[in-house]
């Protein structure tokens, strides 16, 4: 059989040039052709028609308030006891009314410089009770202005907010307190004498670090008999409401107080003055707060109906589990947001912050009501999801965070067991400056404080804590071979 | 000279295979359905609008109907590479897109000289390469929330032929093929969502895998020198498909597998020398799409697949300074109605071609090279429509190179 090509000169010199020369056109072209196949367009809206692959359902919205489980959760923490709180609190809020009680012990306040001999009604010219509040509860803030060219022209005092016109009222107490007996709440304030030893009860006091007057007569029957004295604290009814706090013994963050001197004492302290500068400063023993009135912590579902709290320095944390029963198979999570909405006429306390975890049935689900703080720490029973910072427990109304993850975890059935959702208080200084993450949750609060949200039967569903849930759905997914 | 033309053919095999990939993106109808067709035609077949199933040529041989191969006299191997730029227009909007791919590489040799050949090889015979993205908007609680959507489809068929071709008498050649076919097709649709709605990225993939064998059969006829005649028929067969759909951020997967049945293909086609070295030919084929089945989404829009081109060429010569005229020249015209519609409307798609060819010392070698323009589609009636410009490069190196 012939070959196709028609063959009449078998020594082509002159040819072969010429077709190496077309050859290497050819190639040339080709890797420019090559070269400029790096130049398409980006992809457009052109063709997009054509490809029939589309996510089915796009952004499906479902708001879930129907709950399996709820627990108010109260943290057993031994460091956490009353005496352990390092604030003292004084006055009324939130269905909450405190007083404090503080031992002085009268043995103790004789130096070198000040015998016992100058303790004389001629010597002494005041004798006043100090009180250091903390700066979340500052009732004035120091507003500083200045010029154009950064000189200070002005310095005023602007109120906070926070209870300003405070009557103090300090009464002795029948006997000193036993610390160790103030171990619960609501309590009794302890037997005391009625009339006031402050000279200045009738007088507001609206500064950051009140000095209550004492009776120079009562104080000094006190250096006479030389024990200790247990005085009881408290704010008269024309008090501003609210609830105020103090340093107590146990105070620990000198960056929560005003700024003072080094040498200054911030838990309650007695300050004679004898009119030169050896002054004489006799701090309390012990102290603790008194909480009279207190609220109940709704523990159970039933009792959360009409409400539930969360609870800082006395901790106690609700945790709700949700019925995902209306969530179709292998929806696509987009975003989940668990909302909760805030009584902010009921709530106080000073600016923090909450996290959300995920916590485990087994523990959720107990009959005590009552969590170790070691739980908190357990990854097997507490998994951090996320936090809501800088809330204010009588401002901020509606408070959703981003439970995405532990829904995603939940639909695609990744828990061994089914978890709900535990709001945890905390302080802001655990949040702040970021880095440390995930903030460390069982560390006892700084302060008491509450928030109460509306309740699980609330007549207005949409102020029930609600976990409002956007998803998509493949269809082919609900199909076989999962 | 030699080495350097050996030298010169394996630069632009060298270049060929590093650069080239699967198909890039093609036509917005790839996206569409069981994808564009994609023709494992050399260059030279191309310049001839298509004309290759009667080929009986010795030192240049076509692949496209295997009981050609008789003819051979040396061992073969035969690979091509196409550039392409493609200007595409839907939704009144235009893209260019430009890639370049390969789509096969064919090795033969003779078992009997002139009489008995055999064939391996890979041959791409579909691409669904397209992608796409634009602005979009879903209302959700009563909002409307703005963003964005990015679909991308790729993917690639190809078959693997083992055949031999036997000249059982005169100019009667037979063959028989069995073909390894495979591929796949990956989808891939996300939807994004302007930042104040913080919904985080949707994501759904899915992915069709497709493997199964097919026959071949196959005769040239060559009643004179000037006139052969080619014939093929690929039966019905059954592709498997395993498929498997993801979504994001989803611990469950949809997986699936079934048969997709593949209709019969038939192809014929002419070649006739009518001058010392002028000759004309034409190829046809014939797949009814119509009775596929397997895919309920592509079944419903499926077409019978037709494919008409004719050609005429002028051999190469070895004329004494002959210069430019020993080169070859070809051109040639191919209709092609694809295997399924598009806008409900048959998409049919029009190529004009020319091309030329260079020979290899000693004639153990070629390269040709095909230039073409391609019509697909009409706006009108399939909502898209692509303009190809085409450029391909066929290199075929006999038995010295071995």
């Amino acid at each position: 059989m012939k070959d196709s090509q028609i063959a009449t000169d078998n020594k082509p010199q002159g040819q072969r040039r010429n077709v190496f020369a077309a050859a290497a056109v050819a190639l040339v072209g080709t890797i420019a052709l090559l070269v400029g196949g790096c130049t398409s367009d980006p992809a457009s809206i052109v063709g997009a028609g054509l490809i029939n692959n589309q996510i089915d359902s796009t952004l499906i919205s479902l708001d879930i308030v129907t709950i399996d489980a709820f627990a108010g959760l109260r943290v057993d923490d031994d460091t956490e006891l009353l005496q352990e709180l390092p604030t003292l609190y004084l006055g009324s809020g939130g269905g909450v009314k405190a007083s404090f009680v503080a031992n002085f012990d009268f043995s103790e306040i004789f130096t070198e410089d000040r015998p016992i001999e100058d303790f004389t009604d001629e010597k002494i010219n005041t004798v006043k009770l100090s009180l250091m509040k903390y700066l979340p509860y500052a009732a004035v803030d120091t507003v500083k202005t200045f010029n154009d060219v950064g000189e200070l022209i002005s310095t005023t005092l602007e109120p906070t907010g926070q209870p300003l016109d405070l009557f103090y009222f300090v009464h002795e107490l029948d006997e000193p307190f036993d610390n160790a007996s103030v171990t619960s709440f609501p309590t009794a304030v302890p037997a005391h004498n009625p009339a006031p030893v402050n000279d200045d009860y009738i007088a507001p006091s609206p500064g950051r670090e009140p000095f209550l007057v004492l009776d120079k007569t009562t104080f000094l029957r006190w250096i006479a008999d030389g024990t200790t004295v247990g005085l009881l604290v408290q704010l008269g009814n024309m008090s501003a409401p609210g609830l105020v706090g103090y340093a107590s013994e146990e105070w620990t963050k000198a960056t929560e107080l005003p700024r003072v001197e080094a040498s200054t004492i911030p838990e309650p302290n007695i300050v004679v003055d004898f009119g030169d500068s050896e002054g004489v400063v006799l701090a309390a023993h012990n102290d603790v707060t008194i909480f009279e009135e207190i609220p109940d912590v709704p523990a159970t579902q039933a009792e959360a109906g009409d409400g539930f709290v969360l609870r800082t320095g006395l901790r106690s944390y609700p945790a709700i589990r949700y019925d995902l029963s209306n969530l179709p198979d292998n929806a696509r999570i987009n975003r989940a947001v668990m909302s909760v909405v805030n009584d902010t006429s009921q709530s106080f306390g000073p600016t923090f912050s909450v996290m959300v975890s995920e916590i485990t049935a087994a523990t959720m689900d107990v009959a005590t009501g009552q969590m170790d703080v070691s739980a908190l720490s357990d990854s097997n029973q507490v998994f951090p999801l996320t936090f809501r910072s800088n809330l204010v427990p009588d401002v901020d109304y509606v408070v959703e965070f981003d439970v995405t993850n532990g829904i995603q975890r939940a639909v695609n059935l990744v828990n061994e067991v089914p978890r709900g959702f535990l709001l945890s208080g905390v302080e802001e200084s655990g949040i702040f400056p970021f880095g440390r993450r995930p903030p460390d949750v069982t560390k006892p609060n700084y302060y008491f404080r509450q928030m109460n949200f509306l309740g699980l039967n609330d007549p207005d569903p949409a102020n029930r804590p609600t976990l409002k849930i956007w998803y998509s759905v493949i269809d082919e997914l609900n199909e076989v071979g999962n | 000279m030699k080495n350097l033309t050996t030298f010169l053919g394996a630069v632009v095999v060298a270049i060929s295979l590093l650069l080239a990939t699967t198909a890039e993106a093609q036509t917005p109808m790839a996206g569409a359905n069981i994808g564009q067709r994609v023709n494992p035609d050399d260059a030279r077949m191309v310049a001839r609008g298509g004309w290759g199933m009667a080929v009986a040529d010795t030192t240049h041989p076509g692949f496209k109907n295997i009981a050609s191969l008789t003819y051979l006299r040396h061992v073969v191997l035969k690979y091509t590479g196409y550039g392409e730029l493609t200007n595409s227009d839907s939704d009144g909007a235009a893209r260019k897109t430009s890639g370049v791919y390969s789509p096969g590489l064919q090795f033969a040799l003779p078992i009997m000289k002139n009489k008995m050949g055999m064939t391996a090889g890979f041959s791409m015979t579909g691409s669904t390469r397209w992608d796409a993205e634009g602005s979009a908007s879903w209302v959700v609680d009563g909002t409307e929330v703005e963003g964005g959507f990015v679909t991308i489809r790729e993917g690639t068929r190809f078959k693997v032929p083992l055949g031999l071709a036997y000249r059982v008498a005169g100019g009667l050649s037979l063959s028989g093929a069995v073909n390894l076919e495979s591929g796949s097709i990956l989808e891939n649709y996300s939807e994004s969502f302007d930042a104040d709605s913080e919904a985080s990225l949707n994501l759904k993939e899915s992915k069709d895998l497709f493997r199964g064998t097919s026959f071949t059969l196959g005769m040239l006829w060559k009643p004179s020198e000037r006139l052969s005649l080619g014939a093929s028929w690929t039966p019905a067969y059954d592709l498997g498909v395993d498929r498997t759909v993801k979504g994001f951020a989803v611990t469950a997967r949809f997986a699936d597998s079934w048969d997709m049945h593949m209709p019969e293909e038939i192809r014929a086609g002419f070649q006739y020398r009518f001058t010392n070295r002028w000759q004309l030919g034409a190829d046809a084929q014939y797949m009814p799409f119509s009775k596929f089945s397997g895919n309920d989404d592509w079944s419903v829009d499926m077409e019978d697949e037709q494919t008409l081109g004719f050609g005429l060429e002028r051999l190469k010569a070895n004329e004494r300074r002959a210069g430019m005229r020993n080169l070859p020249l070809r051109l040639g015209a191919n209709y092609h109605r694809w295997g399924y519609r598009v806008g409900g409307e048959p998409i049919d798609e029009y190529t004009f071609s020319v091309g030329t060819g260079f020979a290899f010392g000693r004639n153990l070698g070629q390269m040709d090279v095909s230039f073409s323009y391609g019509i697909i589609g009409d706006v009108g009636k399939n909502g898209a429509q692509s303009d190809v410009y085409r450029l391909g490069v066929s290199v075929t190196g006999l038995e010295a190179w071995w």
